[in-house]
Formats: C-alpha cells, sequence, structure tokens
C-alpha cells in the first residue's frame, strides 16, 4: 500500500506561490537579528568592515533569509487570535513550513523537521527586499517502526529585488 | 607574499582530521530563547511557554529553537572559512533535543579536501552538542577556500560544481 498517490506525485515540481518580505531589510530589524543570534562578525553591523570585505556593504548573515519573507505584513490578521477560540493551540503554523505550496493529503497527523540542506550564493545586502518560492522537490513513503511515513523534500529558493539568487534551501518534511 | 597571506585561511592550511575552533552558547537561558522568538516571530509556545511545553506538549522543559542551532553551525563555519573562504552548502539533522539550561558546543572536523578547478573544496563534519554529550545535532558542511597562489573564490558564488 502507498500513501503518495499519482495525485499526490503531480504536486512534484510545481512552484507555489511567491512570498516577499514586508519591506526592505532595515539596519533596526538586522540588528535585532545579529544580536538574538549572537553573530560575532561585524560585517553584519559595521559599514568600515564591511567595506573592507568582499561584500563592500552591511549584509544579513547566510541563513536569514529563513526568516525575511515569512513575516507578518502590517494590516493582516492577528494569526494569535486563534488563541481565542483554541487556547491549547501551540502557536505553530505547521503549514508555513510548506511555502503555500498545496498540502499532501495523506492521513497522518505529525509533522517532523527531517532537516535541512542549503546552498549559499550570496549575503542579503541592508535594504535587500527578499522573496522566496517554494516547491516539491520529492515526495515518497517508507515503512517504518511505529507505521507509515512521507517524506517531503520542499525547495525554497531565495532571491533579493534584482531577482538574484541568495540561497536554495531543501527541508526535509516526515509526516507520520 | 601570496595574495591571500593577509587575508585568512587558505586551502594548503587545511589537513584532513583538522578540529574547527568550537562555538560555544550558553548556558542558554529562556531570555535567550525569547529574544530569539520574538527577533524571528516564531510563536511556539515549546519555546517560551514552561507549562505548555511540559504539560500540555509533554516535554522534559523549554526547546531550544531548531533554527537557532541552524545559525550556530553556519557561525561555526563561517568563522573558520572567511574571510577568504566561502561557505557553500550545509546540511544538518536534528535528532535529539536541547533544552533551556543547557550549554551548546559547535564542533567540526575536516573530513576530506580536494582540490578542483583552481579552488579548494573542504568538507567536514559537524555538529552541536550539550554539556550531557548528546550530539543532538549533526550534519555536514562543504566550503570553499582559495589556493595559496590561486584566485579568489568568486562572490556572489556560483554554486558549487554537480
Amino acid at each position: 500500500m502507498t500513501y503518495v498517490t499519482e495525485e499526490i506525485k503531480a504536486l512534484v515540481g510545481v512552484p507555489g506561490p511567491r512570498f516577499t518580505a514586508p519591506g526592505p531589510l532595515g539596519p533596526d530589524e538586522l540588528r535585532r537579528f545579529v544580536q538574538a543570534v549572537m553573530e560575532p562578525d561585524p560585517v553584519h553591523w559595521d559599514e568600515d568592515a564591511a567595506r573592507a570585505s568582499r561584500y563592500g556593504e552591511v549584509v544579513a548573515p547566510p541563513l536569514y533569509v529563513l526568516h525575511a519573507a515569512s513575516r507578518r505584513h502590517p494590516g493582516t490578521p492577528d494569526p494569535l487570535e486563534r488563541l481565542r477560540t483554541e487556547p491549547d493551540w501551540d502557536g505553530l503554523d505547521v503549514q508555513a513550513g510548506f511555502g503555500g505550496l498545496p498540502p499532501i493529503d495523506v492521513p497522518l497527523k505529525r509533522v517532523l523537521n527531517g532537516g535541512t540542506e542549503a546552498e549559499f550564493f550570496k549575503l542579503p545586502a541592508l535594504g535587500a527586499t527578499i522573496s522566496a518560492q517554494s516547491r516539491y522537490v520529492d515526495i515518497s513513503d517508507r515503512e517504518g517502526r511505529s507505521g507509515p511515513m512521507v517524506f517531503a523534500r520542499i525547495e525554497t529558493l531565495y532571491t533579493d529585488q534584482d531577482g538574484e539568487r541568495l540561497a536554495r534551501v531543501v527541508n526535509t518534511a516526515i509526516m507520520r | 607574499m601570496s595574495a591571500h597571506a593577509s587575508t585568512g585561511r587558505v586551502f594548503e592550511d587545511v589537513a584532513l582530521g583538522d578540529s574547527l575552533p568550537e562555538v560555544v552558547r550558553g548556558p542558554m537561558t529562556s531570555a535567550h530563547v525569547m529574544r530569539w522568538s520574538a527577533a524571528i516571530e516564531n510563536w511556539h509556545r515549546i519555546h517560551y511557554d514552561h507549562p505548555f511545553a511540559v504539560e500540555h506538549d509533554g516535554l522534559p522543559g523549554l526547546l531550544l529553537n531548531g533554527t537557532f542551532k541552524q545559525h550556530l553551525l553556519v557561525q561555526l563555519m563561517r568563522g573558520w572559512l572567511e574571510p577568504a573562504g566561502w561557505l557553500a552548502r550545509i546540511q544538518m539533522s536534528f535528532r535529539g533535543m536541547d533544552l533551556v539550561g543547557d550549554t551548546l558546543t559547535a564542533w567540526g572536523r575536516v573530513i576530506q579536501a580536494t582540490e578542483r578547478d583552481g579552488l579548494g573544496h573542504v568538507v567536514c563534519e559537524i555538529g552541536i552538542r550539550n554539556q550531557r554529550g548528546e550530539d543532538g545535532t549533526t550534519g555536514e558542511a562543504t566550503g570553499v577556500l582559495p589556493l595559496r597562489d590561486g584566485p579568489p573564490v568568486p562572490y556572489p558564488f556560483p554554486g558549487l560544481p554537480e
């Protein structure tokens, strides 16, 4: 028996919606991020250090892209409103990990993070507007010790406002 | 004097089995986790709501964020490779949990070093160990370093050859 039907296989390769950050990467957002991630490299805040580096300007750390395009746009519904009717909600939007792709319709409840793979091309500069677009690159299933498991590999390509590639990230979601 | 001598590590400096300087963070408190969750706008309660994490999700405590650990491994690699080198690829998976109160030590070891098309390609085995000796996060990273008398690593980086 397989969970991965022809219909589910047809999802592979189809690009999802393109998400764009609410605005250009600002110095205060970058400062708070760099402090929270405890990043020691001054090219992320010091203009002189950045100018002397290959980057030439202040840049964000390479994996910053993961958090840019999923930020909430102003004036959009408050996700925490859900806690009014569902006080036991864990605060996690599981579908957010799927980059807006159509859900894989299988009768499995739990979604686990099966790992991350990233390739880096360029660091986002201060003022960059970051976009993200995802697609499934592989969907397969396997019989695990505790029952069937479905593995979905989701590729997200991050680009800046000039369409230059910043990073390519592949996440594996395990459904069981 | 070579082009990269004053600007960092080159391929010839690397030997198989070399250990990377460790990057240590911690003990990680709930304040660190709250600061991180707020910075990335992640409201998953298992990171900051202790009663929820323990009573509702049955966890042994507040969980350190996987996203924070991803960046820690990137810092480990870039701290060793830059300014002359470039972190081209990194892969990691989460096998175990780390909790508030834990100290994280990111480590790496060179397992492959080859010259390709005038650049040095270095593959490292990487991981994050907590003070209980558990390697909850493990993975592999590929860095590109210039040769001592070779051209600089191109930027933007075009990607690794297949």
